[in-house]
C-alpha cells in the first residue's frame, strides 16, 4: 500500500499541475477577447444594443383653397405575422380566422402562417420572424384583431401602427391630387409634385434595447423630434371642381368620347380653379395591379398631352393680326390656298369674311393669309408671347412645351399651316392660358395649382403671388378680340343672364403610334364670362368623340352650364338683362377711407372668397374654421366702421377633419380636455371618455396635443395626441 | 488515526463561489425572469429565489455529508449506482422534460433533478470505491480497469440516449483520472487513453467547422441554428467588460441578448459587469479550490478517501474547464454548468453534497511525511489556524 499511496501522491501532483495550468491558460484566453479582441467586440456589441429607429414624421394634407380636405394621413394598423410563434397545430385556425376579418384568400393566408423559413440572397436559410400579412387595414378590422388577440383565439399576430392616405372625395381631382405609395412617397400629380413639403422631416429614436426592441431599465434614450410636412393648399375650390366634374362626366356619358377634360381658370390671376380628367379613379384604391390602366388612368392629358389645334389657333392669329395693325377688311377664301406646291385647305369656300368671320367658320385660308402678312417674325413672336412652345411653368409634375418649330427653319409654307393651326402642337393648358391671356386684357399669367403651404398648425407659411410671364396683346386688341369671341356664343353656349364668349374648334385624334384616328377628333370648347370683365373661363375637351356636324361645338352646352354655376355661385352680378355692371366689391372699394363701410354678405361663399370680398370692403375677420361660411356676425348691410371684425360661422370647424366621413354632428359639443402629462392609456381613456377619436403620434408621456385643450369641438372629432419619452 | 478540523479555507472558498453565483444569478436573471411570463410569472426574483433555495438545501446536503464518516459511503456504493441507474431510465420515460431536442430532466416531488449530476456522484462513489476494494490488483487489466469501465459503459450508454454527449465525455475523463491516480498500469492508461482520445478528437473535427465560423463573426444570425450565435454573444460579452467591467447589474447582454446567460453562460455576464478581474478572481478562487481539494486527497486517510477526493475536486476542475473554455469559444459549444455559480439546484445541491464528503475527508487527515515541501507547509499552517 506504501507503494500505491506513493505512485498516487506522484499521480494527484500531476493532475493538480494539468487542471491548475488548464486554468490559468483559460485565463490568458479571456484576457485575449477581452484585452486584444475587447474594442471591437464592444462596437459590435454597441452596435446590436442600440436601436436607432427613424421617428415617421406627418406627412401633411392637401387642402383645397377653402382648406376642405382632399388628401390626409391617419394612423391605419398593419396586420404582421410571426410564422416562428404559431404552432403547426394552429396555423389553420389562424389563416382562416385572419382570411375571414380580412376578406383575403385562406389559401394565401396559410402560406404566409405555414412558411417558417426562407433563403436570403446569400443563398442561407434564414428563420421567418415577422411577415407583412395586409396593410393598412380598417379600423373595425383593427378591432376584430385585436379581439382575437385578447380572447386568444389566434396567437402569433400582431399589429403595428402604420400610417395610410385618405382621400375623403375619392375620385375626385385624381389626377392632379395624386396618390401615394403604400409607404407614403409621392407618385403622381401634386402628391408627388410636392413630395418633399409634404413628408417633413423623420425624426430619430435612439435607445437602448433588448433584443426583443424593448427599451431597458435606466437605458439611454436620444429622441428627436419628427418636423411634420407641411400642408399644400391648391387654388382648387372643391366646389368648382364638383361642377366641372359632374359636367364632365354628364358628357362622358351622353357623348361616349374616350375622355373629356375639364378646367376651370381664374383669367384674371392664372389660378386653376378647378381641373378634371375622366374617366378616374378612387385614389384610395388605385388599380396598383394594372399597371397600363392605372398610368393611363394617372395621366393628366391637360398638362403632358399636345395636339394640333387647327381652328383653336385662329383666334390667337387673328389677336396678333389685329395686334400688329395688319389685320385687313376681309379674306378670300376659294376653299384651298396654294403654297409653294401644297394646298391649305378649307371644308368648303368660304368666299368673302371679315376678319371675325375667318375666326368663327374656322378658315384655315383666311388665318394662313393673315399669318402671311403679319409676317414670319411677327407669327412667331406672338406664337411665344402666348406661351407655345414652351412650358407654362405650372406648379405640376407635368408641362409638356407643345411643339413649335425653330423661326430660323420655317418655310412660307410653315408660315401657312402654321397660322391654320397646324404643323405645330400645344397642350390644352398652354390653350386655356393663352385664352386667358387673350380676354384679361392682354396678361399671360404663369398657371397655378398651388395657392400655398401652411404648417401642421394650419398658418400660411407660403402664399404664391399670380406671376405675369408675358404680354401678349394690348388692352384694346384684348377687347376687339372678345368682341369677336362673343360673337362664337351661339344657342347651345348662352346664358340668359350673362355675357360671354367663346373659342372652340375640332381638331384630329393621332394615337400613341403617330397615325390618324379615323372617325375621331378632339372638340374643345372654351367659354369665358362676364364678356365685359372676364373672371372666369371653362374648358372642355371631348378627346376622341366620334366625327360629326357641329363636333366642333359639342362642348358647349356643358360649358356653359359650368360656368352658370361657377357666376351664379360666386355672386357675380349678371351683366346681361339688369345692366347691372358693378359688383358690390366694386362698391364697398369706393367706401375705403371713408369712416363707415357696409357689411357685405360672404355667406355661402367659399372661405377664400369670403375672405377677399370682407378684405376688399376695408374689414377684417375671425373665423373658427375653413370650408363654406354658414353665417356672419355683423349681418350683411350693417354699417360699421372700416377696419371691424366680422365674424364667420364656417362649415368645417378647426378640428381634424374626418378621414373617412365628412358628415360632423354640429349639435352635439365636447369641450377637448388636457392631455399634457398623461401615459397612452390614460389618454386613450380620457379622450373615449369625452367622445373624441383618439390618434397617437409616439410613445411615453403626453407632450402636445391637437386641437388645444378647452377647445368646443363636434363629438367624434379626431383628438391627435403626441408623446414623447421623457428621460427622468 | 487522528481527528482534526476541517480544512476551513476549503469551505470558505466554496461559500464565496456560492455566493459569487448567486450575485451573479440575480444579476443576470432578473430582467429575463421580469419579461418571461409563461416560465417565471413576470418575477424578476423568480430565479434568484429558486437558487438561493438551491443553495440552503446545497449547506444542508454539505452540513450532512461532512458529519457522516465518508468510509460509509462505500457500502452505499451499489445503492448510489442504483439511484443514478433509476434516474437515468426514468428520465428518457415520458416523466423527463425535453429541452431543445434532449430529454435531461426529470421532475421528482415538483424539483427539477438532473440525473447527470446524480450520475456523476455516484460514479465517483463507485469508482473509488472499485478502485479502494482491487488497491493491491490496480496493474491488472482485469480489476484495475474492467470493472469501472463497465460502469461506466451502462451508465454512459444510458447518457447517450437522452443523448448528453458532454455528460459523457466528462465522465469519460473523470474515471480516466480516477484511474490513472488509482495506480493503474501506464501502458493500459496509454491505450485507453489513447482510444479515447482519439474517439474525442474525432467529434471534435467533425465539429471543428464551428469554430472558424464562430470566430470569424460574419453573419452571427446565419448561425443561429448551430449554436454560433450563442458564443458570439457570450464573446460580445467577455470583450465588452473591458478590465474593470461595466459594474454588477449594469451588463447589456443579459437583456435577453445571451441565451442561458444565467447557467451555462454566466461567466460571461461576470466578465462584462465584473470586468477581466472578477474572471481572473472567479478562476483563480477555482485554482484554490483544486489545490485544496488535490491536498485532502493526498493527505486522505486511505486510498478510497484520496479516490474520492481526486474524482470530486477533478469533476470539478473539468467542469470549470469546459464551461470557461465553452464560454471563450475555445472548445465547440457544449451545455456543461459552472459549478457552484451555474443557476440550476441540481448541480448547486450536488456539488456541495461533494463538498461536504471532501470536508469529512479533510478531517480525517493524516499527518504523515509530505514528499513534496509545499503541501507540507500547507498543512503547517492548518495547524496554525487551527492552534
Amino acid at each position: 500500500m506504501a507503494v500505491n499511496v506513493l505512485t498516487s501522491r506522484k499521480r494527484l501532483l500531476v493532475v493538480l499541475i494539468l487542471l491548475a495550468v488548464l486554468m490559468v491558460l483559460l485565463i490568458f484566453r479571456v484576457g485575449y477577447w477581452n484585452i486584444v479582441r475587447g474594442e471591437d467586440l464592444q462596437a459590435e456589441a454597441e452596435t446590436q444594443w442600440i436601436s436607432d429607429s427613424a421617428v415617421a414624421a406627418k406627412r401633411g394634407s392637401i387642402l383645397d383653397r377653402n382648406q376642405n380636405v382632399l388628401a390626409q394621413s391617419a394612423v391605419s394598423d398593419t396586420v404582421v405575422v410571426m410564422p416562428n410563434k404559431i404552432k403547426k397545430e394552429d396555423e389553420q385556425t389562424v389563416a382562416s380566422a385572419l382570411a375571414a376579418v380580412l376578406e383575403m384568400d385562406p389559401q394565401a393566408v396559410y402560406e404566409k402562417v405555414a412558411t417558417k423559413k426562407t433563403t436570403n440572397s446569400s443563398g442561407k436559410e434564414i428563420d421567418l420572424v415577422e411577415v407583412y400579412l395586409k396593410r393598412q387595414i380598417s379600423n373595425e378590422q383593427s378591432e376584430e384583431i385585436t379581439m382575437l388577440l385578447e380572447t386568444k383565439a389566434i396567437t402569433g399576430v400582431k399589429l403595428i401602427s402604420d400610417v395610410k392616405r385618405y382621400y375623403p372625395n375619392k375620385d375626385f381631382a385624381t389626377q392632379v391630387v395624386g396618390y401615394t405609395t403604400a409607404d407614403g412617397e409621392g407618385q403622381t400629380g401634386i402628391e408627388r409634385r410636392y413630395n418633399n413639403v409634404l413628408e417633413g422631416r423623420q425624426g430619430r429614436m435612439v435607445a437602448e434595447t433588448d433584443k426583443y426592441n424593448n427599451d431597458i431599465p435606466n437605458g439611454q434614450e436620444m429622441f428627436i423630434e419628427p418636423e411634420d410636412g407641411n400642408n399644400v393648399i391648391l387654388t382648387i375650390d372643391d366646389v368648382l371642381q364638383s361642377f366641372l366634374e359632374t359636367s364632365c362626366e354628364q358628357a362622358l356619358g351622353e357623348l361616349a368620347p374616350d375622355s373629356v377634360q375639364g378646367l376651370i381658370m381664374d383669367v384674371t390671376t392664372g389660378e386653376v380653379l378647378a381641373m378634371a380628367n375622366l374617366p378616374d379613379f378612387d385614389l384610395n384604391d388605385p388599380p396598383r395591379s394594372d399597371g397600363e390602366t392605372l398610368s393611363t388612368l394617372s395621366a393628366n392629358i391637360i398638362t403632358v398631352a399636345s395636339f394640333e389645334p387647327e381652328e383653336l389657333l385662329h383666334t390667337f392669329v387673328a389677336a396678333a393680326a389685329i395686334d400688329t395693325g395688319t389685320v385687313k377688311q376681309s379674306y378670300e377664301c376659294t376653299g384651298k390656298l396654294h403654297v409653294e406646291g401644297e394646298d391649305i385647305v378649307c371644308a368648303k369656300a368660304h368666299g368673302t369674311q371679315t376678319a371675325q368671320e375667318v375666326v368663327q367658320n374656322g378658315c384655315n385660308v383666311g388665318a394662313s393669309v393673315m399669318a402671311a402678312d403679319m409676317g414670319k417674325e411677327a407669327l412667331f413672336a406672338y406664337l411665344k408671347k402666348f406661351g407655345f412652345g414652351e412650358k407654362t411653368g405650372i406648379d405640376y409634375t407635368t408641362d409638356t412645351a407643345g411643339d413649335l418649330m425653330a423661326i430660323k427653319y420655317a418655310s412660307e409654307l410653315d408660315v401657312a399651316k402654321i397660322g391654320s393651326g397646324t404643323n405645330m402642337k400645344m397642350s390644352l393648358m398652354q390653350l386655356a392660358n393663352a385664352a386667358c391671356a387673350v380676354v384679361n386684357g392682354g396678361v399671360l399669367y404663369e398657371p397655378r395649382l398651388v395657392y400655398g403651404l401652411s404648417n401642421s398648425d394650419g398658418e400660411i407659411v407660403e402664399r404664391y403671388e399670380a406671376a405675369v410671364k408675358n404680354e401678349p396683346v394690348s388692352g384694346d386688341t384684348s377687347t376687339r378680340v372678345k368682341e369677336i369671341l362673343q360673337q362664337n356664343v351661339t344657342q347651345e353656349a348662352a346664358m340668359t343672364e350673362y355675357s360671354s364668349g367663346a373659342i372652340y374648334g375640332a381638331a384630329q385624334k393621332y394615337d400613341s403610334e403617330g397615325a390618324l384616328v379615323q372617325d375621331k377628333e378632339i372638340s374643345v370648347f372654351m367659354e369665358f364670362a362676364p364678356e365685359g370683365n372676364a373672371k372666369y373661363l371653362v374648358l372642355i375637351s371631348l378627346n376622341g368623340i366620334a366625327s360629326g356636324e357641329s363636333v366642333e361645338k359639342a362642348g358647349a352646352v356643358y360649358a356653359k352650364n359650368v360656368l352658370e354655376e361657377i357666376l351664379k355661385y360666386t355672386y357675380i352680378e349678371p351683366d346681361q338683362s339688369g345692366g347691372q355692371q358693378q359688383a358690390d366689391g366694386e362698391d364697398a372699394q369706393q367706401d375705403e377711407g371713408t369712416e363707415t363701410v357696409t357689411v357685405p354678405n360672404v355667406v355661402d361663399m367659399g372661405m377664400q372668397g369670403a375672405l377677399d370680398t370682407l378684405e376688399q370692403a376695408g374689414l377684417t375677420y375671425a373665423k373658427d374654421g375653413a370650408g363654406t361660411v354658414e353665417g356672419q356676425s355683423p349681418e350683411a348691410g350693417t354699417e360699421v366702421a372700416a377696419g371691424t371684425v366680422v365674424e364667420l360661422v364656417m362649415s368645417h370647424k378647426s378640428t381634424e377633419p374626418e378621414p373617412d366621413t365628412g358628415a360632423q354632428d354640429n349639435t352635439d359639443m365636447v369641450t377637448v380636455p388636457d392631455f399634457t402629462g398623461m401615459s397612452f392609456n390614460e389618454a386613450r381613456d380620457t379622450a373615449i371618455a369625452a367622445g373624441l377619436r383618439f390618434y397617437a403620434q409616439g410613445t411615453g408621456k403626453a407632450t402636445k396635443q391637437y386641437p388645444l385643450y378647452g377647445i368646443s369641438v363636434p363629438k367624434g372629432s379626431a383628438i391627435t395626441v403626441t408623446f414623447k419619452l421623457v428621460i427622468e | 488515526m487522528q481527528k482534526r478540523s476541517i480544512d476551513y479555507s476549503l469551505l470558505i472558498v466554496t461559500l464565496m463561489l456560492v455566493a459569487y453565483g448567486l450575485l451573479m444569478v440575480f444579476s443576470s436573471s432578473y430582467y429575463m425572469a421580469l419579461t418571461d411570463a409563461k416560465n417565471y410569472g413576470n418575477d424578476g426574483l423568480a430565479l434568484f429565489k429558486k437558487q438561493l433555495g438551491g443553495a440552503a438545501l446545497g449547506i444542508g446536503a454539505m452540513i450532512l455529508f461532512m458529519l457522516v464518516d465518508y468510509k460509509k459511503l462505500m457500502k452505499l456504493k451499489y445503492v448510489f449506482l442504483a439511484i443514478a441507474i433509476i434516474f437515468l431510465i426514468l428520465v428518457l420515460t415520458p416523466l423527463g422534460t425535453e429541452l431543445n431536442g434532449a430529454s435531461r430532466w426529470i421532475r421528482v416531488f415538483n424539483i427539477s433533478v438532473q440525473p447527470l449530476e446524480i450520475a456523476k456522484f455516484s460514479v465517483v462513489i463507485f469508482t473509488a470505491a472499485t478502485i479502494y476494494v482491487n488497491r493491491n490488483r490496480m496493474d491488472t487489466l482485469r480489476y484495475g480497469i474492467l470493472p469501472n469501465l463497465i460502469v461506466l459503459g451502462v451508465v454512459c450508454g444510458l447518457l447517450l440516449l437522452q443523448p448528453n454527449f458532454s455528460g459523457v465525455i466528462l465522465l469519460c475523463v473523470l474515471v480516466f483520472i480516477m484511474i490513472f491516480v488509482g495506480g493503474a498500469k501506464g501502458w493500459h492508461l496509454g491505450v485507453l487513453g489513447g482510444a479515447g482520445g482519439l474517439a474525442g478528437f474525432a467529434v471534435m473535427m467533425m465539429k471543428d467547422y464551428r469554430i472558424d465560423r464562430l470566430v470569424t463573426f460574419t453573419d452571427p444570425w446565419s448561425y443561429a441554428s448551430d449554436g454560433g450565435y450563442q458564443v458570439i454573444q457570450s464573446l460580445y460579452g467577455i470583450g465588452a467588460g473591458g478590465i474593470f467591467g461595466s459594474g454588477i447589474g449594469n451588463g447589456r447582454q443579459k437583456y435577453l441578448w445571451l441565451p442561458y446567460g444565467e447557467s451555462d453562460y454566466i461567466f460571461s455576464i461576470t466578465t462584462e459587469e465584473l470586468g477581466l478581474i472578477g474572471a481572473i478572481v472567479l478562476i483563480a478562487m477555482f485554482i484554490f479550490f483544486v489545490y485544496r481539494g488535490i491536498k485532502i486527497a493526498a493527505t486522505a486517510p486511505d486510498l478510497f478517501g484520496t479516490m474520492l477526493a481526486t474524482g470530486i475536486t477533478t469533476i470539478v476542475g473539468i467542469q470549470v474547464i469546459i464551461n470557461i473554455g465553452v464560454v471563450t469559444a475555445t472548445i465547440p459549444a457544449t451545455g456543461v454548468p459552472l459549478p457552484f455559480v451555474s443557476y440550476g439546484n441540481s448541480s448547486l445541491v450536488i456539488f456541495m453534497a461533494m463538498v461536504g464528503i471532501l470536508l469529512n475527508i479533510s478531517r480525517q487527515a493524516r499527518r504523515i511525511a509530505m514528499p513534496a515541501a509545499k503541501p507540507q507547509t500547507q498543512a503547517g499552517q492548518s495547524e496554525a489556524v487551527r492552534g
